[in-house]
């Protein structure tokens, strides 16, 4: 009974432990949590819009946006050698249509230059029902996830009614939610079968542990004898009728897709755009970021090499924007997206064409705390960056990156 | 009368009692085996058996029956030493497979969403039987990791070219030519694998570029008769220390 006890105990552990193994893993994204400095001097996106962040099953999305590979990027951090353009987003709540950099397709993956500024666009059609926070993203080849800014965008419908057609180079049409699936089970189902008729047939010889361990240990050198010549032959006929299958099976495929390819592993290469700053210098005079107050302060001494007249409307960094309502004005597209509608003013006003002027700037709100940005100084590094929006009187932008050490001031 | 008696009197009884001890121990030693061999099959050939575009001509081709082979040689020793059972290699994978089809329509399909033609597993059932058949044929250890290892490693490629074909016919798609399990690779967004840490047949300079497949499965099976004579070596080691001789 002990025994019995014993065994039921075991059991349940061990059922335990695989269900455990099989628990689902954990979806989250880490939007707050990468290191300040990282997030201020890596990748700095701007300009990121969804075409919608209501729709139905079937219904497509388009996210487009720019960013900008921060010239002084940290040593510590792999070159974007190899990166892909993503979307975050929990598993494929849509499928992706199409992305384009720059205009270039971006099925592969490609390398980007450090000073420079892509485009993007990312076509998703909406496969299920979800209200999800989804993100512009970046995969960086040893660097990791470079996380844009999110929207909440909430799907509606029934995923029964998603198809997801195309044509094949050989004139099919097809379904990639359900592809092959039939003959992928059916083949598991075969081999299946025959494993468990092979596994049953030496199950059904009796009892088989206890009373075979003492025959093999009775027997010693002759225990290869318990092995009867049925058992031999039916042995060969499974050795024989598997690789009879296997081969025939392959050729047999062989005939019915005759024109097949490789996996592709291409990688794109893809020029940037025309500098962004149109002729406009700034370069970071001294940089301190006020504890009690939220604000990062710093000078910089601005060069106006345009022919318009230029005033500073934003700044941007880590996806938060600090904007000068005087010049230009934004608002939160949602409850998540930290937009500082007053939270930039500037002692210098308008830089003339030629002119060369020291701007003193004041970016505060709470972001810096809620967005964990605050902790650049004590980060290993406390340099910080990000991006500068001139406009002149027609609205052209000069945009402009800036960076340097921060020094705190606590007091 | 004798003061202690056996409650087993009969043949019949002992039988009984065999039989139990059978329906109670098989139970719980597959289980375990579907755990470990499930974990220790994940962290080697996790995302190449985990997606089809993965599944590639290089190194999903040499990298799982290399590592596939753990534990069926270890069992093989297990059972056929001591049992003379000929059922070790199709024993755990056909319980990692069913392992595997849990965890893929559990978590895949039912937690992520994933579509279940994208994430299913590779077969490697007809190896097992390979492996089996070969040892009970020869009734040696020598033989088996000889021939049933480096058979094992050959067939693999074949044996799973009837469900993964229609995946790698080509399709255009915005100006690209890609395999249809490319474009699934594309299509299903998954945040934490992009493209690029694939790791696939890039091509390369050499001559016999045509032939990847053979050149791999050979080497596959090469490996394997190696791996298969370490394993049972292994299983001997295990064998004598933990539980055989408690029966
Ligand atoms: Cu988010």
């Amino acid at each position: 009974m002990l025994n019995l006890k014993k065994t039921i105990a075991i059991l349940v552990a061990a059922i335990s432990i695989v269900v455990a193994v099989y628990a689902a893993p954990v979806m989250a994204h880490g939007e707050k949590s990468q290191a300040a400095y990282l997030r201020m001097r890596t990748l700095l996106w701007y300009d990121v819009e969804v075409s919608t962040t209501k729709l139905m099953v079937n219904d497509e999305l388009v996210m487009t946006g720019k960013f900008y590979w921060f010239y002084d990027w940290p040593a510590n951090i792999a070159k974007p050698e190899v990166a892909f353009l993503n979307i975050g987003i929990p598993g494929p709540v849509f499928v992706r249509k199409a992305s384009y950099i720059n205009g270039v397709s971006g099925v592969n993956s490609t390398r980007f230059d450090i000073g420079s500024t892509y485009e993007f666009k990312v076509v998703l059609k909406a496969r299920r029902a979800a209200r999800i926070h989804m993100h512009a993203l970046m995969n960086v080849k040893k660097a990791g996830p470079l996380i844009g800014p999110g929207r909440w965008v909430e799907v509606t419908g029934d995923m029964a009614d998603f198809s997801n057609e195309v044509t094949t180079l050989t004139g099919e049409t097809i379904d990639l939610e359900t592809y092959g699936l039939q003959n992928s089970i059916r083949w598991h189902v075969f081999w299946g079968v025959v494993a468990a008729a092979w596994l049953l047939y030496w199950l059904f010889q009796g009892p088989i542990l206890i009373p075979r361990y003492k025959k093999v240990k009775l027997l010693g050198e002759n225990a290869d004898d318990m092995i009867t010549s049925t058992q031999r032959t039916i042995g060969l006929v499974l050795l024989i009728g598997t690789v009879v299958v296997v081969t025939w099976s392959y050729y047999d495929t062989q005939a019915k897709y005759p024109i097949t390819i490789p996996l592709q592993s291409g990688r794109t290469n893809i020029p940037p755009l025309p500098d962004t700053t149109l002729g406009v210098r700034a370069e970071v005079v001294d940089a301190r970021y006020r504890v009690s107050g939220r604000a990062l302060e710093f000078s910089v001494n601005v060069t106006n090499n345009t022919n318009s007249p230029i005033r500073l409307g934003e700044f941007t960094s880590a996806n938060i924007r600090w904007m000068n309502p005087d010049v230009s004005t934004a608002e939160p597209a949602d409850s998540h997206d930290p937009v500082a509608t007053n939270g930039l003013k500037y002692e210098g006003g308008i830089v003339y064409p030629g002119e060369t002027k020291l701007l003193k700037v004041t970016c505060t709100d709470a972001a810096w705390e809620t967005h964990r940005l605050a902790k650049v100084v004590y980060d290993p590094d406390s340099r910080f960056g990000g991006l500068l929006f001139f406009f002149d009187n027609e609205n052209k932008r000069s945009i402009v990156a800036i960076g340097g050490p921060l020094v705190p001031v606590f007091i | 009368m004798g003061v202690v008696r056996s409650a087993i009197t009969t043949a019949e009884q002992q039988h009984r009692v065999y039989k139990a001890f059978d329906w109670i121990v098989i139970p719980i030693v597959v289980l375990v085996i579907i755990g470990a061999f499930h974990i220790h099959f994940m962290l080697t050939a996790g995302d190449w058996d985990f997606w089809i575009d993965w599944k590639d001509r290089r190194w999903w081709v040499t990298i799982t029956p290399i590592t596939l082979i753990f534990f069926p040689a270890a069992l093989h020793y297990l059972f056929w030493q001591h049992f003379r059972l000929p059922f070790g290699a199709t024993l755990c994978c056909a319980g990692l497979l069913a392992g595997e089809w849990v965890s893929r329509v559990v978590n895949f399909v039912g937690w992520a969403y994933y579509p279940l033609n994208m994430v299913v597993p590779a077969e490697i059932i007809p190896m097992a039987l390979v492996l089996d058949s070969v040892l009970l044929i020869s009734r040696s250890f020598l033989v088996t990791g000889v021939i049933g290892s480096m058979i094992w490693g050959l067939i693999f490629y074949p044996a799973n070219w009837a469900i993964i074909a229609p995946y790698h016919v080509p399709v255009e798609y915005n100006g690209n030519m890609m395999s249809i399990a490319d474009l699934m690779g594309y299509s299903y967004v998954r945040t934490g694998t992009p493209e690029y840490i694939r790791i696939i047949e890039e091509g390369t300079l050499r001559t016999f570029g045509e032939s990847v497949v053979p050149v791999s499965a050979f080497f596959a099976g090469f490996i394997s008769v190696f791996a298969y004579f370490i394993w049972v070596g292994i299983g001997k080691a295990l064998a004598k220390t933990i539980w055989v001789k408690k029966l």
